[in-house]
């Protein structure tokens, strides 16, 4: 008996250690999903890819930051040739109104109206000029030491002083009205033209600290950069490689943001994508229908003994089983990804308001939301129906190269619009990493209206 | 082929193709060992799920001494256990200690005959095995086929020694009796 039981656990041993049996997909979904949901485990999105295009983001944001001059450098930059013996205090050059009046270099004419506006407001005393030229005004002059003919500095008490005299200065206000009336001029920045003012204007500003004077002088021969931002939208068609012939639409909302430097441009953003693309259920079920015919006959005689007449009745009779089906349905699914773009483009055609550029980088896609279509089998007459959702899961992140030739037209000197055709290659295939594949791609036309700061 | 201990470190770094690929090498063969104790393929993708959540979230205790495999082999048989168990507190199943001993340890009862297997596929013993009452099944899994003693079993399913040899008696009894009347019925057929 012993040896009867050693048989029956054997026997089932033998065949049954090595059973294998493929799990059906969702097994693997479920799990993904459930690390996904308790954002702990190998499947969170703080994954290295995502830190990394985290961290390039925020790179291509600061180089922008760097990249684009601070309002003090544009407000020196559109100062650039404007000249008067006018004293003009510091704090004036800083207050915001005056500054406003800057961002045009005035006509020649204008001035010569200024200057005799000053000098009429100097006679009132409302301004007084400096006793000193403009070299000695802001810095007293070296004074012999007592006794000797040995030249010193000036001491601080000298300079508060010389500051003193200064006084009574004119307001900002006072200043700013007077200034307010120049005509304002298309920015050189805009037109492409050269930054030089027309004109010459005899002035100085005194007041302006070396630094500046400095700082202003090398803003004179930089090419300034513009900043624009807007918003894209950029329907697309995507092969996934499932179906060599298929494509899928989608569709993305973007804030793009843009720094030009010369022919160069740096484009970053953020934009959120509707995508759509097939669900897969494997269906089971068996129905009891006809699987077949067969022609039944009947005769009926008439006479007796022997039949005078016979008649023949043929009949169509069904012949029913239970047929097996073993089909796959296709749903519509929708996901929706959070995609950041970072693009490098270079203008190689600048045609009055037209211009070309070529542009293409990383764009890097983040799930934030997938909806799923449950299958609707209506079958009244199936029985034993069952169904398997076989959707293979997609990734979490997705990094695609996202390149394009942007037509770009301004409509006025702060608004363009634009149209950019559009090629998305991705890295990897959308779907999870269990799943094999090719990437897929995608066609698109981007267009947006951009705002020019 | 990427060796199991790259594997291994690879999901512990996060790495979701790593864990992907782990899944992918060992899923099919965990399902053969979950169908063993589950009723059906529902029940046994529930816990082949359920285990290998347990795998990936506690790999970094694999101190890859043993092999892979037997590893996460032993973790879905705990998961399948910790399925009966709770399925019998909530009452769904009846619990070992509560199934009668009407063959106490020692006594077989058996006839000496020899059974006719060699007909029998792997499927067919697959459903034999799932037809078992739950109990049964467990017991006859654990013991017959993982090889684990009446001991470890009894410890593992918090019951006696003895009850995990009635349930084995019974197991062997109830597929022998299932070979043969299928064997009877096989004859007739011809």
């Amino acid at each position: 008996m012993k040896n009867e039981r050693d048989k029956i656990d054997d026997l089932f041993r033998q065949k049954l250690e090595g059973y294998q049996v493929k799990p059906s997909g969702k097994v693997w979904n479920n799990i993904v999903s459930r690390f996904n949901h308790l954002h702990t485990g190998p499947f969170h999105l703080l994954s290295i890819q995502n830190i990394i295009g985290a961290l390039l983001l925020a790179g291509a944001g600061v180089t922008a930051y760097l990249i684009w001059p601070s309002s003090t450098e544009r407000e020196n930059v559109t100062g650039k040739g404007l000249t008067t013996d006018l004293t003009i205090p510091s704090e004036s050059l800083h207050d915001q109104n005056t500054s406003a009046v800057y961002q045009a270099p005035p006509s020649t004419t204008d001035i010569q109206a200024i200057q005799t506006e000053y000098s009429s407001a100097k006679q009132g005393n409302i301004l007084q000029d400096n006793p000193h030229d403009n070299h000695q005004r802001s810095t007293p002059p070296m004074t012999e030491r007592s006794g000797t003919s040995e030249k010193v500095p000036p001491s601080d008490r000298d300079l508060r002083a010389n500051e003193d005299q200064l006084t009574p200065n004119p307001s900002t206000a006072q200043v700013s009205q007077s200034l307010r009336r120049l005509p304002p001029l298309e920015s050189p920045f805009l037109s492409g033209e050269s930054h030089v003012a027309p004109g010459i204007f005899p002035m100085t500003c005194r007041n302006i600290h070396q630094d500046e004077r400095i700082r202003l002088r090398k803003a004179d021969y930089r090419d300034p950069a513009q900043f624009s931002a807007g918003i894209h939208f950029l329907p697309e068609w995507t092969n996934y490689r499932t179906d060599p012939g298929k494509f899928e639409s989608s569709f993305t909302q973007e804030l793009l943001a843009s720094v030009h430097l010369g022919n160069l441009v740096l484009r970053s953003g953020a934009g959120i994508s509707r995508s759509q693309d097939d669900g897969n259920y494997q269906v089971n079920y068996s129905k009891y229908e006809m699987t077949g015919y067969y022609i039944g006959m009947t005769f009926e005689g008439e006479g007796n003994p022997v039949y005078d007449s016979i008649t023949y009745s043929v009949d169509e009779h069904g012949l029913y089983d239970t047929v097996f089906y073993n089909e796959t349905y296709r749903t519509d699914n929708a996901y929706t990804y959070l995609q950041i773009p970072i693009q490098v483009g270079y203008s190689f055609l600048n045609h009055k308001r037209f211009s070309f550029s070529v542009v293409g980088g990383p764009c890097l896609s983040l799930l934030l939301n997938e909806k799923k279509s449950d299958l609707d089998f209506a079958d009244l007459t199936a029985e034993n129906i069952k169904m398997e959702d076989q959707t293979p899961t997609r990734r979490h992140s997705n990094w695609q190269f996202l390149t394009g030739i942007s037509a770009r037209y301004l409509v006025t000197n702060k608004i363009s619009v634009s149209l950019e055709p559009t090629y998305r290659q991705y890295f990897k295939t959308v779907y999870d990493a269990s799943e094999s594949g090719w990437p897929p791609y995608s066609f698109g036309v981007r267009a947006g209206i951009s705002f020019h700061f | 082929m990427i060796p199991d201990p790259k594997l291994v470190e690879g999901c512990i770094q996060g790495k979701r193709k790593a864990c992907a690929l782990l899944y992918k090498r060992y899923a099919a063969k965990m399902l053969g060992v979950c169908l063993r104790y589950g009723r059906n393929l529902a029940e046994a993708e529930d816990v082949l799920q359920e285990g290998f959540i347990k795998v990936f979230t506690n790999l970094s205790k694999y101190r890859q001494e043993g092999s892979l495999e037997g590893w996460i082999r032993r973790i879905m048989v705990n998961t399948a256990v910790d399925h009966y168990n709770k399925q019998a507190r909530e009452g769904f199943l009846v619990s070992l200690e509560e199934m009668k001993e009407t063959h106490p340890p020692g006594e077989t009862g058996e006839e000496n005959d020899n059974l006719p297997v060699e007909d029998l596929t792997e499927d067919d013993l697959m459903k034999m095995v799932q037809d078992l009452p739950d109990g049964y099944r467990l017991v006859f899994n654990m013991y017959a086929i993982e090889g684990y003693s009446h001991q470890e079993i009894a410890e593992t399913l918090n019951i006696s020694v003895n009850t995990s040899k009635t349930q084995l008696f019974k197991a062997r009894r109830t597929l022998r009796n299932v070979i043969l009347h299928r064997s009877l019925d096989y004859a007739n057929k011809r």
